[in-house]
């Protein structure tokens, strides 16, 4: 038989309880939010359980694979223009690729990065045309300057930067020979001097960087001209122009100071110091 | 008046404020024999909308709906009142969770309400002098501030605090002086009071079922508002709440209840004397009685033969019957000194001197067929019995005198009357009323 009910009333529990239910709140996160939560629960769960997480990482790898291998994506031959053969051998080392290799796995730019590393390397481009090559554009470094430093002869482009080293400076006697620490800083002006220096163009032997600050022109004949920090190609002019209207540099002049614009000095070499002093005892001997 | 003295119903008109704005109101009627629950969905726009006619507004009910109701046996309460708070709260539970499902909401605010607490009422007059010609609402403040509290008694409670009559210079019977012209204001008040430990009970058990009492109407009150129609409301009359434990008596007259009070007699008293009367248990005597009960003996009754059921631990192998004049016969003495009782109670309320005089019997105990008749013969006048007004959603079967106190709470709550704690006590009483009243013009300015 079934126990007789006393007790019709609902318990404390159960009254609490249908409350919390018709609470609006509640029963959005019991209808809504829990059932949402336990479905994204048991998803990220099912896809971090290890056996199913090694089985997506091999289907990942397995359609990576089957894309990469595409034979429509592969790149079988490389081609660089714009480098001496010397240099080729570099870029191709540089590039590390080993043919043939699939687009989807280069790296171009960071190839490309490799590739501009590279001394005589001013910019370069690659691209990947239909034909499945790999064409490297390199724009070389323009070699504008010769340099000796502490460490050797290079040549230099107008930044600065070492293209290369070069056994001797006559290699490129067309190129103005730059001594010294710093001058690789100020190339531009360098070359700037060397262009603008017109007939004596030919008698200059390098342009020194003094106390990497100024410029001085070192002449054949153990001649050198000091210029100003400030504006030394109109100083080399005024030189030019003194040159031209005197022809200083066509006497025994040694050292030619144009440090202090307003004043240019000159000195004279010893023989021509004694050589003055006589012929000036010789006019006095006369006068006397 | 100390300003201090309607706190709690202040407080609580407060959250049934906030009840109405949120919605959803539960109303409970602990009775002595039913617990009562109607949730009620409340829609501030239609409660005061225009009526369709276009003529004046709608009474308020039109913006309440009845969305659940629920009733079940009422244990420990006798007399209108809490007496055993663990069976009350039971069925409370039982009545709020059955409402609750029905209507689908969960409500958080309840106005109840009782028939017990041996109300008293007191009459209260109060004067001002109108300060600025017009009468606002700071001089019906002063007014009712103004009014003599009787010594009432401790241990006792304000519930209804109702101005129920301005009068303005020589003009009475004013309705709201607000916006008249005149010198001294004058308004009569009707104070009614109950036992505070009814109110305290009531509060307790609303806690423990963790719903927030926001209002406390007493039922005769209650009952008034819904049995009678408004030309009784209006002209004057009385409602006799016939209850299981207790008849609650309330006297309207132009819409203001100006007498109440309540008579420890009802309809349980009547079921306990045919139980004793008939020897037969209580279950079986309330069903006799509502099935067969009467009030005036025809002599068709004396043959009318009705079968007491028998106790099945009664050896008795025989089948008692008794006669239906006999049944009347028990019945009828207990009902005619419930209504003397009220009858001496209207005397006492002087009712003999209203203009209106009908008198409207609700509550369970009325339905005793001819109760008209002899409540006619008793209290002299006449007398009808009212049924509850229907308000939208009320189920058909409480659209009868039992459920009476339950609609008249819905009515309460959808049009309060204005009662003294309504109107703002003058700001100089006390620094934060002063405050409040700063912060109100604010709002009202902005």
């Amino acid at each position: 038989m079934r126990p007789v009910r006393r007790e019709y009333a609902p318990s404390k529990h159960n009254y609490t309880l249908q409350r919390l239910w018709l609470t609006r709140g509640v029963r959005i996160g019991v209808t809504r939010v829990l059932p949402m939560l336990i479905l994204i629960g048991g998803l990220i769960g099912a896809v971090l359980y290890p056996p199913h997480l090694a089985w997506i990482k091999a289907q990942a790898g397995a359609a990576r694979t089957a894309v990469v291998e595409l034979p429509e994506l592969m790149i079988n031959d490389v081609e660089i223009t714009g480098l001496t053969d010397a240099q080729l051998r570099d870029a191709v080392h540089v590039l590390a690729l080993s043919w043939p290799v699939s687009s989807v796995e280069v790296d171009l730019r960071a190839a490309r990065d490799r590739v501009e590393a590279l001394a005589p390397v001013a910019s370069a481009e690659l691209t990947v045309g239909s034909d499945r090559v790999l064409r490297v554009d390199v724009t070389p470094r323009q070699a504008v300057a010769v340099w000796r430093s502490e460490d050797g002869l290079f040549l230099i482009d107008a930044l600065g930067v070492k293209i290369g080293r070069l056994d001797q400076r006559l290699a490129r006697a067309d190129l103005p020979f730059l001594l010294d620490a710093g001058a690789d800083d100020h190339v531009v002006e360098a070359v700037a001097l060397a262009e603008a220096a017109g007939p004596l163009t030919e008698r200059i032997v390098a342009l020194v960087r003094v106390g990497e600050r100024r410029w001085d022109i070192m002449l054949d004949r153990g001649q050198r001209i000091r210029l100003p920090e400030e504006r030394p190609v109109d100083a080399l002019l005024h030189v030019l122009a003194l040159q031209l209207s005197e022809d200083v540099l066509e006497r025994d002049v040694v050292d030619m100071d144009m440090r202090d614009r307003d004043r240019p000095t000159v000195r004279i070499s010893e023989n021509a110091v004694r050589e003055m002093r006589r012929l000036r005892q010789l006019m006095r001997g006369e006068d006397a | 008046m100390q300003g201090n003295l309607y706190l709690g119903q202040r407080a609580m008109r407060e959250r049934r404020e906030a009840a109405l704005k949120k919605g959803i109101v539960a109303i409970v009627d602990l009775g002595t024999d039913k617990i009562n629950c109607m949730i009620v969905a409340t829609d501030a726009t239609l409660m005061r909308a225009p009526r369709v006619d276009g003529i004046g507004r709608l009474d308020g009910h039109a913006g309440m709906k009845v969305i659940g109701a629920a009733n079940t046996m009422s244990r420990g309460i006798e007399y209108g009142e809490i007496v055993e708070m663990d069976e009350v709260e039971r069925g409370l539970r039982t009545v709020v969770q059955t409402a609750q499902k029905m209507a689908d909401v969960r409500v958080d605010h309840v106005i109840a309400c009782f028939s017990g607490g041996r109300p008293r009422s007191y009459g209260l007059l109060g004067e001002a002098k109108v300060t600025h010609g017009e009468v606002t609402e700071a001089d019906v403040g002063e007014a009712l501030d103004q009014a003599e509290v009787p010594p009432y008694g401790a241990g006792r409670e304000v519930i209804h605090a109702l101005p129920v009559n301005y009068t303005l210079d020589a003009r009475t019977g004013l309705s709201d002086p607000r916006g008249l012209t005149g010198n001294a204001l004058s308004v009569d008040m009707h104070m009614m009071t109950v036992s505070t430990a009814t109110v305290q009970n009531l509060m307790t058990v609303c806690r423990r079922c963790s719903l927030e009492l926001s209002g406390v109407v007493h039922s005769s009150y209650a009952a008034g508002l819904s049995a009678m129609t408004e030309d009784e409301l209006e002209l004057g009359g009385a409602c006799i709440d016939m209850g299981a434990g207790s008849t609650g008596i309330s006297v309207f007259m132009k819409r203001q209840m100006i007498f109440a009070d309540s008579i420890p007699f009802g309809g349980a008293q009547v079921t306990n004397d045919i139980c004793q009367g008939l020897i037969v248990s209580t279950a079986h005597a309330e069903r006799i009685k509502t099935f067969h009960g009467g009030l005036v003996a025809t002599s068709a009754d004396d043959r009318d033969l009705l079968e007491i059921p028998r106790d099945p631990n009664d050896d008795d192998a025989g089948r008692r019957t008794v006669s239906r004049a006999e049944l009347i016969g028990i019945m009828r003495p207990r009902l005619e000194e419930t209504l003397e009782a009220v009858r001496d109670s209207l005397d006492a309320a002087s009712f003999d001197h209203m203009p209106g005089r009908r008198i409207v019997l609700t509550g369970g105990a009325s339905l005793v067929p001819g109760m008209e008749e002899v409540a006619g013969r008793i209290l002299g006048r006449q007398v009808r019995l009212g049924r509850p007004l229907r308000i939208p959603g009320l189920p058909g079967a409480q659209t009868v005198a039992q459920f009476s106190a339950s609609v008249g709470m819905g009515l309460y709550l959808a049009r309060p009357q204005d009662e003294c704690w309504d109107y703002e006590v003058p700001a100089d009483r006390s620094g934060a009323q002063r405050f409040r009243k700063a912060l109100r013009w604010f709002r009202e300015s902005w």
